[in-house]
């Protein structure tokens, strides 16, 4: 079981180039129609995968019908907050490895909804994180020149 | 006064895909992969023409540019595509460091 997301680097101006691994995959779950694209970012910081402002507004989530999360997030940023909860989620990424079943889908109890800013310009980055809850599943991380793998 | 009718929110919006074919859906991924990376490499001249603006780009070309998301979406679905088929990238005038 082999992934490999894409390595992309923000330069701000004096800094070295800071790299951000983002991976295309799909989510299926009962309160959305069909399978929808999900651009995330690979988030090792974040237990769970969370949906953000983007993706919530344009995948069209009706997140106040949403259950609240019983636990507390703490987000970059400090601040505490209950994110909401998207129940039955199947995120199907694409393998490289075991060309037979190219597809592996990781069926998760639950993923975090986060509440859609009201001004999105605030946080208009169009991707969501892909938190542990996946990612504990590739216990190993190679980077090699411009391409990070995830390997188990 | 009438109390004011509550709109029914949908539960998702866009086409549904019913019997998606795992093979299209990966190709799907491929191609929205292979738009990302062209963003990433034509950041800087996409920047000069739609700085502060949402791109949407299919097979390397920029279909769409808009100032928010609600634009964005209404343009789109009148070219009949949904947000998730096509890669999507805001290009701020400064870059965004993110902090997780």
């Amino acid at each position: 079981l082999s992934v490999t997301p894409n390595v992309v680097y923000t330069s701000i101006a004096g800094h070295d180039p800071v790299p951000q691994a983002r991976i295309i995959g799909s989510i299926e779950c009962p309160r959305l129609e069909g399978i929808r694209n999900v651009n995330f970012l690979i988030d090792s910081g974040s237990c769970f995968t969370t949906l953000l402002s983007y993706d919530v507004v344009t995948l069209g989530i009706d997140w106040k019908s949403l259950p609240i999360a019983t636990f507390m997030c703490r987000g970059a940023n400090g601040v505490c907050f209950r994110p909401r909860i998207l129940p039955d989620v199947k995120i199907h990424l694409t393998s490289n490895v075991g060309v037979p079943i190219p597809e592996v889908v990781f069926e998760l109890p639950f993923i975090n909804v986060v509440e859609p800013l009201k001004n999105l310009r605030d946080d208009p980055d169009p991707y969501s994180v892909l938190g542990m809850d996946v990612l504990c599943n590739f216990p190993i991380w190679r980077w090699q020149s411009d391409k990070l793998f995830l390997l188990k | 006064l009438k109390p004011k009718e509550k709109k029914k929110v949908p539960a998702a919006i866009g086409k549904a895909r019913d019997n998606v074919d795992f093979a299209d859906l990966i190709e799907e991924r491929r191609q929205l992969q292979l738009d990302y990376v062209w963003i990433f490499q034509q950041r800087p001249s996409l920047q000069k023409d739609f700085v502060n603006k949402y791109v949407a780009v299919r097979n390397k070309e920029v279909i769409v540019s808009a100032l928010d998301v609600q634009s964005l979406m209404r343009r789109l679905r009148k070219k009949g595509l949904r947000t998730d088929e096509v890669a999507v990238e805001f290009l701020s005038e400064h870059p965004v460091c993110c902090q997780l």
